[in-house]
């Protein structure tokens, strides 16, 4: 969003950015319950926020207030075990038979989504940042709070640590 | 000297000119940081593939509401329009329509309703729209 924009309405941040706020949480997170719970308390805030928010670097501001939820959110849970099985194993098995790539593209998300719990969180985030939501180094940056040249280094490290999870896994 | 995470760098198209320039001659006679780069490129691949989570509607209501405010419109006009349908005079509904639902249907449904609902206005549906 250009600086020159006016400061958008939260029905339109809700509506612009609610899917994709619920995305990141859901794969910060890997289950839907506490994905919806943290995207909820990420709209409050963004509610709360607005009146002072000044244009500027909107999506800097937005996800640097998801972030920050998140990160409240797993200091007052004190991190789940990631051996709970993701959202998708269980869709996989509740549901009926499905052709056999269906299956197996079920099973390699699952398998995405067990290895980025495994990740340290400032890797899981920046990757999912990067990747899921589509944000610019520089973005990333202003949402975390760190340089440039950090969030480069955590989403190369954060891949290569995917990559020896998912080794393991698939 | 390897690339380190200048590959990723690279890959996402976050290097000036230049460094991406050095970075592409380093990659054509260094197979360790090719190695790296497809093992980088596989995990993002992977990550941007994850299917799209359909978050619950509640969270995304507002655009719900929005979606709903062509319709919206049509219901308010509906009343005066009841009786255009019901001479066979034609309506124009906008052809870029989404909804399924169609004016007619909506029209029918609310003056049935409110022929029997002497209580039932168009600012109640209105309201039910908005919440």
């Amino acid at each position: 969003m250009a600086s020159s924009e006016a400061v958008p309405t939260w029905e339109q941040v809700a509506s612009d950015y609610g899917r994709t706020i619920y995305n990141f949480a859901y794969r910060l997170t890997g289950n839907r319950d506490d994905a919806s719970d943290l995207a909820q308390e990420v709209l409050l805030r963004v509610r709360r926020g607005l009146a002072g928010y000044r244009p500027g670097s909107f999506e800097g501001w937005l996800w640097r207030i998801t972030r920050n939820a998140f990160l409240d959110d797993v200091r007052k849970k004190q991190r789940r075990p990631t051996a709970e099985l993701p959202d998708e194993d269980r869709s996989t098995i509740a549901t009926a038979p499905a052709p056999e790539e269906v299956l197996a593209e079920t099973r390699l998300s699952a398998e995405v989504q067990a290895a980025l719990l495994s990740l340290p969180i400032e890797f899981r985030e920046a990757v999912v940042m990067c990747d899921v939501v589509g944000l610019s180094y520089q973005e990333i940056a202003e949402a975390v709070e760190v340089p440039v040249g950090t969030v480069r280094s955590r989403i190369h490290r954060g891949r290569l640590l995917l990559r020896d999870a998912l080794e393991g896994r698939v | 000297m390897h690339l380190g995470d200048s590959l990723s760098a690279f890959l996402d198209g976050e290097l000036d000119t230049g460094a991406r320039s050095d970075a592409e001659s380093h990659l054509a006679s260094c197979p360790l940081c090719r190695s790296e780069l497809e093992a980088v490129s596989e995990s993002s691949r992977m990550l941007k593939s994850l299917p799209v989570a359909e978050p619950p509607a509640h969270l995304v209501a507002p655009s719900n509401v929005r979606h709903l405010r062509p319709r919206r419109g049509r219901i308010l006009v509906g009343a005066a329009a009841a009786a255009a349908l019901i001479v066979g005079v034609g309506f124009g509904v906008n052809a870029d329509r989404a909804v399924p639902l169609q004016l007619d249907e909506v029209v029918e449904q609310h003056v049935a309703r409110a022929s029997v609902d002497p209580g039932f206005n168009v600012l109640q549906v209105q309201a039910v729209v908005d919440r």
